[in-house]
């Protein structure tokens, strides 16, 4: 039986009562579903537009392969389509079909070394057709690299685009699966809209500032047209940050409780990287639940429970299953923590992680020997940083994208300061993206200390800032604001085309680096 | 109001500008090496280090060298001199946090035929990962010592400004960009020009719309 039949057998099925009572209901979500999708303003779908083709443009100029840990993502996804089971280990030894592809297009000639280009001659192509002809197998051996310690979710997802292309190549399926991240590019930007419609409701104007400045982002059009969980991270991220900030305005219904527990399940579920958002969402509950309990009595407490019980399920579900299996209680998730291997004393991860993103403090012992991280590592990279951490911007653009990046930190302070009663207000609030935001940085920080004895400083990426789009896209808003009444609307427009031509610019670096 | 469209004309006005000015200016292109192979590869652990080694033949226009210094994923401060005698040259430098490669590209200023004994002299800056070098021993170390950095020649590339500019390059980019994935053709190139284009309209007409 088909899926699709199997769906439609399942009201047939039910008890006549049951079908009754059932079919007004799910016309009545429906019709609440619909009211809701009908209250997006129209802006928020054209900012999520923008976002989706934007990425479906990367997902088409950005060779196979050459995203950081792409190989990774696939041959997990494979691993779960063609042999049923989760990885078994993190080698470096794919599916017959995979290595063959890697080993035609030059992946490991290519990617680090910006002085070679991707497959050039007709005599390659056919080459790279030829081999996939003969249909190599497509079950590998249950290695998926780097991708072993990820949770299984958006993998599970990966496998639906895998399957409708099953009848390609491996190229047509990662194609797909591409798209499907350049959907989840495009709800990022969506939900960061209207974050920013909750958190400045006054600004109509300001919430398209800020939403296409997400949409155009370059990051997340590499990182969505590409197959990578960066992407849905960075969609389920946004909606948690919407979610919270409508809380903040409206209350924590049972609704938005069971909404952002749902969320923060499919967040643990998608890479592990959440968990450093996790202990800021539940501070925002506890604040969120202690407010409410003033006008509403203890059903606010439900709510938190609510929320609270749905986030912890599957990760307790997860522990007992891995506990009568006879594993550690977090089982391969406690080995990418390295929990089993901690070294170092508080303060010297404390320093560390300070270090990571600021200047040293003259007490410090120096981590970061002749870089200065937060110019260096974190600006200069999210300026433009694309392939396997080996294309980027010459240092005169870095030193350009200062002059408009510091103006409009200026008027965001600005904007900022100019309504302190606001600020003392929202405080409370404020501080809950602040926490989300530190514990996701403590969490890269941490990582990037357990592992730069062998890894070096592999943990600057700035793609792991994704999480935060939200934040960014309230950034560019506030920016915007802060050049006042008269000239705030042509500050949005300059900012809009800053972040268009950082695009642009980024797309053409990447055409030249692989094709040129 | 009027200040917003204003400002969105200029700032498009001067975006397509810097476009134009890219595409037809020249991508940079390999002209030579200094034939220093890759005998040895070692690794540091510590920086602040330089080696001197005799610069050899440059090709006019060099405005890039590439030096087979690779890190994992933040490369120090490198800084590279021509010297004649102790005067200095020519001198470029590529600041600390360069992504991962197995060598690194300085730009140097001002760089022209050698006409006599000129050096060239690598300095690394202080490291914060380890980082290899790979090149040709120049002098044996001292008995029981270890080959050391100021013993290596670095193996290097001169990079220049092609003849043709990127513009001119247009088709044959076309068609590298139809090759290697999942439907090929030239018609990949213009797909993602559509695409891009339709997302900067997209983007300005709302723009436009909201933010007036």
């Amino acid at each position: 039986m088909s899926v699709a039949k199997a769906f439609a057998a399942v009201p047939r099925a039910l008890p006549r009562g049951r079908r009754a009572r059932g079919a007004p209901d799910a016309r009545r979500s429906a019709a609440s579903l619909a009211k809701a999708f009908a209250r997006v303003p129209r802006a928020a779908w054209v900012c999520a537009l923008v976002a989706c083709l934007n990425a479906l443009c990367w997902s088409f100029l950005t060779p196979p392969f050459e995203v950081p840990d792409e190989p990774f993502h696939f041959a997990y996804t494979q691993q779960l389509a063609e042999n049923h089971r989760l990885p078994t280990s993190n080698a470096y030894a794919f599916s017959p079909e995979e290595e063959v592809v890697e080993r035609d297009i030059h992946l490991y000639e290519v990617h680090q070394s910006p002085e070679n280009r991707t497959i050039s001659s007709a005599a390659e192509e056919r080459s790279l057709e030829e081999a996939l002809a003969q249909h190599p197998s497509r079950r590998g051996n249950g290695a998926v690299g780097g991708a072993y310690y990820s949770p299984p979710l958006y993998y599970l997802l990966q496998t639906i685009p895998y399957g409708l292309a099953s009848g390609g190549t491996l190229l047509d399926q990662l194609q797909l699966m591409r798209m499907l991240n350049a959907l989840m590019g495009g709800l990022t930007a969506l939900f960061v809209f209207l974050f920013l419609r909750e958190a400045l409701p006054r600004a109509r104007w300001a919430w398209t500032v800020g939403g296409l400045g997400v949409a155009l982002a370059p990051m997340l059009g590499f990182m969505s047209g590409a197959m990578s969980p960066d992407a849905m991270l960075a969609a389920v991220s946004a909606a948690i940050f919407y979610l919270l900030a409508r809380a903040f305005r409206r209350g924590l219904t049972l609704r938005l409780a069971i909404l952002i527990g749902v969320a923060i399940v499919v967040g643990f579920l998608t890479k592990l990287t959440f968990i450093g958002l996790a202990p800021g969402i539940v501070l925002g509950l506890v604040v969120l639940a202690v407010r409410s309990a003033r006008t509403h009595g203890r059903s606010a407490y439900r709510n938190l429970g609510v929320a609270l019980a749905i986030a912890v399920s599957p990760v307790c579900i997860y522990a007992l299953v891995n506990v009568a299996s006879g594993h550690g209680g977090l089982g391969i998730v406690s080995r990418s923590l390295k929990f089993e291997h901690a070294q170092g004393s508080i303060f010297d991860k404390a320093s560390y992680i300070w270090q990571l993103y600021l200047p040293r403090l003259p007490t410090m012992r120096n981590y970061f020997p002749g870089l200065f991280t937060t110019r260096q590592l974190w600006f200069d990279r999210l300026v433009g940083f694309y392939g396997w951490l080996d294309t980027s911007f010459p240092r005169w653009v870095d030193n350009l994208a200062l002059v408009p990046t510091g103006i409009l930190v200026a008027l965001g302070i600005r904007a900022l300061l100019g309504d302190r009663a606001a600020l003392r207000r929202r405080l409370a609030e404020i501080v809950v993206y602040g926490a989300m935001c530190l514990g996701l940085l403590a969490l890269i920080g941490l990582s990037s200390y357990y592992s730069s004895p062998s890894e070096g400083l592999g943990y600057a990426e700035p793609r792991y800032f994704l999480p935060l789009l939200a934040l960014f896209g309230l950034g560019l808003a506030l920016a915007a604001r802060g050049a006042g009444q008269r000239w705030g609307p042509a500050v949005g427009a300059v900012i809009v085309v800053l972040l268009l031509a950082q695009n642009i610019f980024s797309q053409l670096l990447v055409v030249g680096r692989y094709y040129g | 109001m009027r200040s917003a469209v204003v400002a969105l004309g200029i700032a498009l006005t001067l975006m397509t500008i810097a476009v134009i000015a890219v595409l037809v200016g020249s991508p940079l292109a390999t002209a030579g090496t200094n034939g220093v192979l890759a005998k040895v590869d070692g690794s540091l652990k510590k920086g602040d280090l330089e080696t001197c080694q005799p610069l050899g033949r440059i090709p006019s226009g060099t405005s890039v060298i590439r030096v087979a210094i690779e890190a994992p994923a933040a490369g120090p401060n490198v800084t590279l001199r021509v010297l004649a005698g102790s005067r200095v040259l020519s001198e470029g430098q590529q600041a600390a946090g360069w992504g991962s490669a197995p060598k690194v590209g300085i730009p140097m200023a001002g760089l022209t035929d050698p006409v006599g004994d000129e050096r060239i002299c690598t300095k690394i800056g202080p490291i914060a990962e380890h980082i290899q070098i790979r090149g040709t021993p120049i002098r044996q170390p001292p008995a029981g010592a270890k080959l050391s950095f100021q013993d290596m020649a670095l193996g290097m590339e001169y990079l220049r400004p092609a003849t043709q500019s990127w513009l001119s390059q247009a088709s044959s980019v076309a068609y590298r960009m139809g090759l290697g994935h999942a439907w090929s053709g030239t018609w990949i190139a213009f797909l993602v020009l559509v695409l891009s284009l339709a997302v900067a309209v997209l983007a300005v007409r709302l723009t436009l719309a909201e933010v007036r």
